[in-house]
């Protein structure tokens, strides 16, 4: 299914990336590479997930949740952090802020991060429905 | 140094200053708890102390915005009489390089993986789906990929001078070994691989060098460096070994190559910045250009030297001596 996803990334290179890969399997990818623009990026497109990285010029990914998060407007975005800068302090703030998930970039290619974008959003990417008792 | 009654006997300056108390004052326990309270129950490790004779060490106590290593250890004030010594260690220098050393390894690793990240994704995206992509976006994907393992490599270069600056990186732990024995071992090593590419490998080894001081472990890794560089960049003749005893105190050490050379403005460099002279596109001898600056520092931290000559008619001499 198609997706407006917002991704907020200030490497040039990994926004490419993501963008080349999410706009291939339809979504349209709407590009911020700048911290102090993201929250207000968000409010303005209202998009159906946002991409998040943590380190960020002019205001890190972690503060950007967290006024999202108490933003009344935009407090129930959803927000999928997509990083490679992991501790477990940061995984932690960022799940308790209600992050879906916490992505490390270099642990997935870019097909195994669409296809689990798309499955937090609930798109089912399997056929067959398994029943058990 | 505190007594049965817990009374504190003795404080020196260095204590004092730590603490922030007057040279002169006349000083208690009190002030001791005072300068840990809200931070440490101090008291309970000396009493644990006095019970037990046995000493207790506590590091990293955070003392507003200092750290502190305390050891308690039991003592004798005088005759049979029961004490306990307080040491105090402050740790904060220590404790602050350790931060900035990881916080800096932490944004190394982080600096390290966006580049690889984005050069593993293209050459997936490529790779899974290529009919996805027109030529002009392959060019694209490609081009980035270059240009990610570029940065990757400025990066790897600009580290790995910091860390020549850094001599505690060469660390050496020299032990007597012996040097013939040791070449003659990594001559071996290498004599299926010359083998393969038409080459000799032979060694001229001095008799008279017996067993001396160096680093084995340290060494193995520069002969290593030198004879798969030796071999890379050789297509036909070989490499012989060469070591022979020089003005009685040093021991001089070359590998010869038969290879192509390298040109006069060149030399400077091949230490320096480990700018690859040839790019070697032959998959089974990956290069990484480190191999040069890593065998420079053991040599130095030998407090060896190294250079190169050519090899008359043709080729390279790497030469580098070793005090005996």
């Amino acid at each position: 299914m198609a997706r407006k996803i917002l991704l907020i990334e200030d490497d040039m290179a990994l926004a490419n990336l993501y963008k080349m890969e999410l706009e291939s399997k339809g979504n349209t990818v709407i590009h911020v590479a700048e911290g102090s623009l993201a929250v207000e990026a968000v409010r303005q497109n209202t998009p159906d997930v946002v991409l998040l990285d943590v380190m960020l010029p002019g205001k890190n990914g972690l503060e950007i949740l967290q006024e999202v998060r108490d933003s009344e407007d935009i407090k129930n975005a959803k927000v999928v952090m997509l990083t490679n800068f992991g501790n477990e302090e940061n995984v932690s703030t960022a799940l308790e802020l209600g992050a879906l998930d916490y992505i490390m970039k270099y642990k997935i290619t870019p097909s195994e991060m669409s296809d689990k974008i798309a499955s937090l959003l609930g798109d089912s990417t399997e056929s067959v429905v398994k029943v058990t008792d | 140094m505190i007594d049965k009654d817990f009374k504190l006997l003795i404080a020196n300056p260095a204590c004092r200053k730590m603490l922030g108390i007057s040279p002169i004052k006349t000083i208690s326990l009190f002030d001791l708890m005072d300068a840990f309270k809200d931070y440490f129950p101090i008291e309970e490790v000396i009493s644990k102390v006095f019970k037990t004779h046995e000493a207790d060490k506590v590091s990293e106590v955070k003392v507003d915005g200092k750290f502190f290593q305390i050891t308690v250890i039991p003592i004798e004030v005088s005759d049979g009489v029961p004490g306990v010594g307080v040491l105090l260690h402050d740790q904060t220098e220590e404790q602050n390089l350790r931060h900035q050393h990881e916080g800096f390894m932490a944004m190394l690793v982080h600096e390290l993986r966006s580049p690889l990240t984005v050069i593993k994704g293209m050459a997936d995206m490529l790779l899974k789906n290529p009919e996805r992509f027109n030529e002009v976006k392959r060019n694209e994907i490609l081009t980035q990929i270059e240009a990610s393992a570029n940065q990757l490599l400025e990066m790897v270069n600009t580290t790995l001078e910091d860390a020549r600056e850094d001599d505690s990186k060469f660390e050496i732990h020299k032990k007597p070994s012996d040097l013939n024995t040791l070449i003659k071992g990594e001559v071996k090593n290498y004599e299926g691989l010359a083998k393969e590419r038409g080459l000799s490998l032979a060694s001229k080894l001095d008799p008279s060098l017996t067993p001396f001081n160096f680093d084995p472990a340290k060494m193995t890794q520069v002969m290593n460096n030198l004879l798969s560089n030796a071999i890379k960049f050789t297509q036909e003749g070989g490499i012989t070994v060469t070591t022979k005893i020089e003005s009685g105190n040093l021991v001089r050490v070359e590998v010869a190559d038969t290879g192509e050379g390298v040109p006069a403005d060149k030399k400077p460099q091949l230490f320096h910045k480990f700018a690859q002279l040839h790019k070697s596109n032959d998959p089974e001898m990956p290069s990484t250009g480190l191999g040069l600056v890593i065998t420079k520092g053991i040599v130095e931290a030998h407090g060896g030297k190294i250079w190169v000559e050519d090899n008359k008619p043709r080729g390279t001499r790497v030469v580098f001596t070793l005090p005996l």
